[in-house]
């Protein structure tokens, strides 16, 4: 089943032309791993396709209202609070089980300022993990993640496939087996 | 809009710094026009300028940390409903901040016993067509940090700012309270609407 569908999408920045006469589909029960280097746009094309930045090339071909999750570079969580308290503010589950999928447990009380960056990372993917929608859209969902919380994440996201899932990211480390790739470079 | 109201009351009671804030700065200017023991007229202003000054202060930062953290653009992303994310911005604030401030106006300064209801009520819309002007500035100015576009919404307020003083200064409060709703619901809802529009640009 075809979620979106992308045709001939050009954009550019201040004259600077990021990517010309892409056309892809992104299906449901598929992981879609846009790759490029530094500047190559992909940021630009989740937005794009998250519909944060409007454009007639793509086609919403399924009602995603309520059924996508989205990651940024940033995470969205209260600084000044906990993050158990930022969980609960978002009417997230904050049981031990979802704590623990990164042993994030311990942290579960701290302030969120006092959180390492890999710390802050895992949490903003627990929220998305925690949320029952279909569509994950990630922005270098890998960053700052050691390499035990990686290998965790990828089976995480091989689950959520099964399940009927779909997940879009923007990745510029190492290579995630079984995902379509989208390359960025070159203004492909 | 339950989860959204839930986070924005949530965030107003784990972060006590969201009430007593606009509660102390409001105090401690009535404090100072207090002190300076002005004639019973000035009392009104006084309680004017002091939530002219409050609102100001306080509206700098109402989408300031939700854009820093990415939470606006994480709503936009997942097609949440802006409006409702304003709305509970605005009932938890008019909850816990404005109908305070509007007592302890109504403690200091007192209202005409006549038509006591009508006043508060009136204080009450002035306090929120402020809010909703003064976020309009926040929304402009948040990728900059600074104040400067938030004076610039000043001008509109101008005519409201006459009507407001000839309601309580020289208690004409018809036509005046009229005017003041026309102003709330004019503000409540196009300039609600321009701040989720510029917000839209702004998270791009």
């Amino acid at each position: 089943m075809v979620l979106y569908k992308v045709t001939d999408l050009d954009y550019e920045i201040d004259s600077r032309v990021l990517f010309s006469n892409i056309s892809f589909d992104i299906e449901a029960e598929s992981m879609y791993e846009i790759r490029g280097n530094n500047g190559s746009g992909k940021s630009t094309l989740l937005k794009i396709i998250a519909g944060l930045i409007p454009s007639d090339s793509i086609v919403h071909l399924e009602d995603n209202a309520n059924s996508v999750s989205y990651l940024g570079h940033k995470n969205g969580f209260v600084e000044e609070i906990t993050l158990r308290e930022n969980f609960n503010i978002l009417g997230l589950k904050t049981n031990k089980v979802v704590f623990d999928i990164f042993n994030m447990n311990k942290f579960k009380n701290q302030k969120f300022f006092n959180l390492s960056f890999g710390e802050k990372r895992k949490a903003a993917l627990l929220r998305i993990i925690a949320s029952d929608t279909k569509t994950w859209i990630l922005d270098e969902p890998f960053a700052g993640l050691d390499a035990e919380s990686i290998n965790t994440l990828k089976k995480i996201f091989q689950k959520h496939l099964s399940n009927g899932g779909c997940i879009i990211l923007a990745n510029h480390q190492e290579n995630i087996e079984g995902s379509n790739l989208i390359l960025l470079d070159d203004h492909a | 809009m339950l989860k959204d109201l839930k986070r924005e009351f949530g965030l107003i009671f784990l972060i006590p710094k969201n009430i007593y804030l606009p509660l102390s700065i409001f105090g401690i200017i009535f404090l100072i026009f207090f002190i300076l023991d002005f004639d019973e007229s000035f009392t009104y202003v006084s309680s004017f300028i002091a939530s002219f000054i409050t609102v100001f202060i306080i509206s700098e930062n109402t989408f300031k940390d939700d854009y820093n953290s990415g939470y606006i653009e994480q709503k936009l992303c997942e097609k949440q409903s802006l409006i409702f994310y304003l709305l509970a911005k605005y009932i938890a604030n008019l909850t816990l901040v404005y109908l305070p401030m509007t007592l302890i106006a109504y403690l200091i300064n007192g209202f005409g016993e006549e038509s006591l209801h009508q006043l508060l009520l009136a204080y009450i819309v002035m306090l929120s067509t402020l809010y909703f002007f003064f976020n309009l500035g926040s929304a402009i100015s948040i990728k900059r940090n600074n104040s400067l576009n938030a004076l610039l919404i000043i001008p509109l307020l101008i005519p409201f700012i006459i009507l407001v003083e000839e309601m309580f200064v020289a208690g004409k409060l018809v036509p005046n309270f009229n005017f003041l709703m026309a102003y709330f619901i004019f503000s409540a809802s196009f300039i609600n609407y321009a701040i989720i529009q510029i917000l839209k640009i702004q998270s791009k």
